[in-house]
């Protein structure tokens, strides 16, 4: 699954340990998370959502739309 | 430091002490008054303690590792140990000359649960690397 944490991330200035510590998760899991390696669980996708302030389906895509 | 991490390093702690004393002689010391039984309760406790503190303190990437290398790693390399056994007493009968310290049944039993357990774990080790080198 594509998504644009990344991006977001880089906007707000914030490392992947920053992000990490925002969403109480590893810096492993966000790295795992950014690189499309690991899709996250629907409330921690929530907890993303919240935190950048945007709906899910705005930082991820599901590669078919 | 949060609440849950304390409980961690309190349980840790209590396993260092009590592996400490096992390893240092302490132990002739405690078996007077605690028998075999209480000891193994006592171990699991600790054990079980353990593993809920640490299972409730990590993320879901984690847990995910840890039951993806359960489940693979761990069901085939129980299997392997398995078909290994089987495969080694088909060769020579005689398990107890296959597996030199056993001598009678029930340490052949041990010997086997110990083959098969140490053979899950070694599954699970493969399995949660591999998940998390292909996820670094």
């Amino acid at each position: 699954m594509k998504n644009r944490l990344k991006v977001l991330r880089a906007e707000r200035d914030w490392s992947q340990a920053d992000l990490a510590q925002r969403l109480d998760v590893s810096r492993q899991s966000v790295n795992a998370i950014e690189t499309g390696k690991y899709d996250p669980s629907l409330p921690l996708a929530f907890k993303i959502a919240r935190l950048f302030n945007q709906p899910i389906e705005a930082i991820f895509q599901d590669g078919t739309t | 430091m949060d609440r849950r991490t304390w409980s961690i390093q309190a349980l840790n702690a209590v396993g260092i002490v009590g592996a400490v004393a096992i390893i240092f002689g302490l132990y002739p010391v405690f078996r007077r008054w605690i028998d075999f039984p209480v000891e193994l309760l006592m171990g699991v406790a600790w054990a079980l303690a353990f593993a809920a503190l640490v299972w409730r303190k990590m993320d879901e990437t984690a847990r995910e590792a840890h039951k993806n290398a359960w489940f693979w790693g761990g069901s085939f390399g129980f299997l392997l140990a398995l078909l290994g056994l089987i495969a080694a007493f088909r060769m020579d009968p005689r398990p107890a000359l296959l597996l030199r310290f056993s001598r009678q049944p029930v340490w052949l039993m041990v010997d086997g649960a110990t083959i098969a357990g140490g053979a899950a774990c070694a599954g699970y080790a493969v399995v949660w690397t591999v998940w998390w080198l292909r996820r670094r």
